[in-house]
């Protein structure tokens, strides 16, 4: 019997960027380095994991809009085109450093990963690498959970709570329909919460979410087990909390495991150092040398001289720091166990992009932790969340306290001077949403499509990412861009809707541009007075 | 052009610049500040401007006014304390300084006259800060005991490891606590 547990949580998202309008779009390689550098990385981990027989659990939250993407055709094969050229280059740096056995061995080492990613996204998964999550959850080894549907940060868009309604129930759809099973858990955008929140998520049928360690550690009643067992909320949702300490030892920039000087350096890459002509066909299409993927060199130190890259060495390295966390885990909950009746667990939540995008040994370091916790120990054991509420399911019930795991631990990251201006419009156009879904409750035809096109417009003015990447500093135009088209376009579908002139083209080119979310229908902005006894009716019938 | 470009779908829309109607929003950021924008449309100023043309008003200041209440009061009732922020005419937002966590509060954008007197124009809804500390409040079925506080101890310890802070030799369990100020409910 495990003294205690570890939850593994791994929050998998990416803005919704898609444009079949241009040729190349720096924005879209965001996706395919992610696909290339994390998601088909964890997957070659899982899949490798269930074949040697190894039981473990991840909890993994895929966005909708990172759901979306991922089964998008037109995104998967500008996803293989892409992969293809990396291939190229693969094939031309072999060549190139055929005399000069340190770096040939790397290159031969992106060649081999790169066509083993081919095999796996092209011909193994048929360019839908969705199914193999559905595999391993399936096999029992992964709990799939979902997230907002665009990924709208709660507390700042809650002003209505129709938004957070509609950003649920069409996450839960989804996932139900990619995955084959309602989601039991909900990752909050940012982990941002407010008191109240709670009650959506447990209307669309979500068991559990999770918070940053405050969120627990300040709730009221003042939770006896601090963040080391969930809690349940008065409206009956469990709560679980992220453990600063587990945390801190991954996340730290100066202290966590992706620092270690043996690792792969994420800056030096040959985009930037090799020559113009050279690398020109695998950059931007207008010189701007970028990130190409092929980075040669470890982090070495606080330098600007770095040492080349030692596979074998990180492989040694991954391995002590999977053996460290996993050591670090016994110990606090060998403690912990002496304080906490119901058995301890210790949730640790990641993004996913971390794992192979930032720190390229993530996934050895995650596959190296599942097999020791397997093998080499009993005190601690691997468990989902709601394997945990199965085995403990009396628990204190308490409200959590508003908070976010952004930096501060609330709302400033994405409510500052630099994006503060979006609130007006986004309050402003759900406002008018729930207006127009109430006026017009049974629309067909072109009514129909534009009322619905009017809400894909609006969730994807929700996303959190915009604010995130205005408060960065980097690619702000795209963000600020992105942020006014879609309340531009919502504007105009709303004056075109109420002045009845609707232009039926263009709101095709507009689902041509804006197709998320297929199957949605503007009803779920309904007002929450005039929705209530006509939304159950309609259940009811569904259901019989 | 390609018939997807942002130009086409944008059709000649951009953000609008207002929304014509009288509305002010309150938001909390964290447990000290707040944020606030608002819109008051020409007409409403005119209104004013008409009624208090004789007191003053073209000379008048604008003034962002926060009331602050005890948890649990309803918003109406007398409020502990009353702030006021001078602004210029331009300003349509402002991130305050509230200060104290744990309260609720509202704004009022308004005027104040030369005489002094204060003019509200427009009300924001109403919002509570979260505490910015463990509760006091204690369920007397999950109390704590002076052992699980000793939990709380060591989270505040995070930035040592579990196999630091025992080969340092520091027992997480050597941390005491006082309690006596908690609530039993």
């Amino acid at each position: 019997m495990p003294k205690g547990y570890l939850c593994l949580v791994l929050h998998a998202h990416l803005p919704y960027v898609r444009h079949p309008e241009y040729e190349y779009s720096l924005e879209e390689k965001w996706l395919y380095e992610a696909i290339t550098e994390t998601y088909l990385p964890l997957i070659k981990v899982f899949k490798k994991l269930i074949e040697d027989g190894v039981d473990y659990r991840i909890t993994l939250s895929l966005s909708p809009t990172l759901v979306s993407m991922l089964s998008d055709e037109f995104l998967q094969q500008r996803y293989v085109r892409h992969l293809e050229k990396l291939m190229e280059l693969a094939d031309k740096e072999v060549y190139r450093t055929k005399d000069d056995p340190t770096f040939h061995r790397l290159a031969k080492m992106y060649q081999d990963r790169f066509s083993e990613s081919y095999f796996y996204f092209k011909e193994q998964y048929n360019k839908n690498i969705l199914q193999a999550f559905r595999e391993f959850q399936e096999a029992g080894k992964l709990e799939l959970i979902t997230c907002a549907a665009t990924h709208g940060y709660f507390p700042l868009i809650g002003q209505q709570r129709e938004s957070l309604y509609a950003q649920v129930v069409t996450a839960v759809d989804l996932h139900t329909k990619t995955f084959g099973k309602a989601p039991k858990g909900f990752w909050l955008p940012e982990c941002a919460y407010n008191p109240g929140d709670e009650e959506i998520l447990r209307d669309l049928g979500i068991k559990y979410f999770f918070t940053d360690a405050h969120g627990l550690t300040h709730a009221s009643p003042k939770p006896k087990y601090g963040v080391y067992t969930p809690i349940l909320t008065p409206s009956e949702v469990s709560v679980f909390a992220r453990d600063p300490e587990s945390t801190k030892q991954v996340w730290s920039r100066t202290e966590g495991y992706p620092g270690d000087y043996y690792y792969r350096d994420f800056y030096r890459d040959i985009g930037y150092d090799l020559d113009f002509e050279y690398i020109k066909p695998y950059i931007h299409p207008d010189g701007i040398r970028i990130h190409t993927g092929f980075k040669y060199y470890r982090i070495t130190g606080k330098t600007d001289h770095k040492e080349p890259y030692e596979p074998d060495r990180t492989r040694e390295k991954a391995a002590e720091h999977a053996g460290n966390f996993m050591f670090n885990r016994e110990k606090q909950v060998e403690w912990l166990s002496g304080l906490v009746d119901p058995p301890p667990i210790v949730v640790a939540p990641y993004d996913a992009e971390l794992f192979g995008h930032w720190w390229y040994e993530g996934p050895r370091w995650l596959d190296y932790l599942m097999r020791k916790m397997a093998y080499d120990q009993d005190t601690i054991k691997n468990i989902t969340p709601s394997e945990y509420l199965e085995l403990n399911p009396r628990l204190q019930i308490s409200t959590p306290s508003a908070s976010s795991w952004g930096n501060k631990g609330y709302h400033e990251v994405w409510m500052n001077r630099t994006n503060d201006w979006t609130y007006p419009h986004l309050h402003k156009a759900a406002e008018k949403m729930i207006e127009m879904a109430d006026r017009y409750p049974k629309a067909n035809g072109v009514l129909k499509k534009a009322l619905d096109q009017s809400a894909r417009e609006l969730l994807l003015a929700q996303s959190s990412d915009w604010q995130f990447i205005m408060n960065a500093g980097t690619m702000t135009s795209y963000a600020v861009n992105r942020f006014k088209d879609h309340i531009s376009r919502f504007t105009k579908l709303y004056d075109d809707i109420s002045a009845n002139r609707i232009d039926s083209d263009w709101v095709d080119r507009l689902f041509a541009a804006d197709n998320i979310f297929p199957c949605i229908d503007y009803r779920i902005f309904r007002s929450f007075e005039n929705t209530a006894l006509v939304e159950k009716t309609e259940m009811e019938q569904v259901h019989s | 052009m390609h018939e997807l470009y942002r130009e086409n779908l944008n059709a000649g829309y951009h953000l609008p610049l207002y929304y014509g109607e009288d509305r002010m929003v309150l938001m909390m950021r964290d447990p000290y500040w707040l944020f606030s924008y608002w819109e008051i449309t020409g007409g409403t100023l005119n209104y004013y401007r008409q009624n208090f043309h004789p007191y003053g008003w073209d000379g008048s200041i604008p003034i962002l006014r926060i009331y602050r209440f005890p948890i649990g009061l309803k918003p109406l009732n007398q409020p502990e304390l009353t702030f006021d922020i001078e602004l210029s005419h331009s300003t349509y937002s402002w991130h305050i300084n509230a200060g104290m966590p744990h309260r609720t509060y509202y704004a009022e954008m308004g005027r104040k006259l030369p005489g002094g007197e204060f003019i509200p124009i427009i009300r924001s809804n109403s919002v509570t800060t979260p505490r910015d500390s463990e509760s006091d409040i204690i369920d007397e079925e999950w109390r704590l005991f002076n052992l699980q506080q000793r939990i709380y101890r060591r989270m505040t310890l995070y930035h040592l490891s579990s196999a630091e802070l025992q080969s340092k030799g520091i027992d997480p369990e050597q941390f005491s606590c006082n309690n006596s100020h908690l609530k039993i409910i």
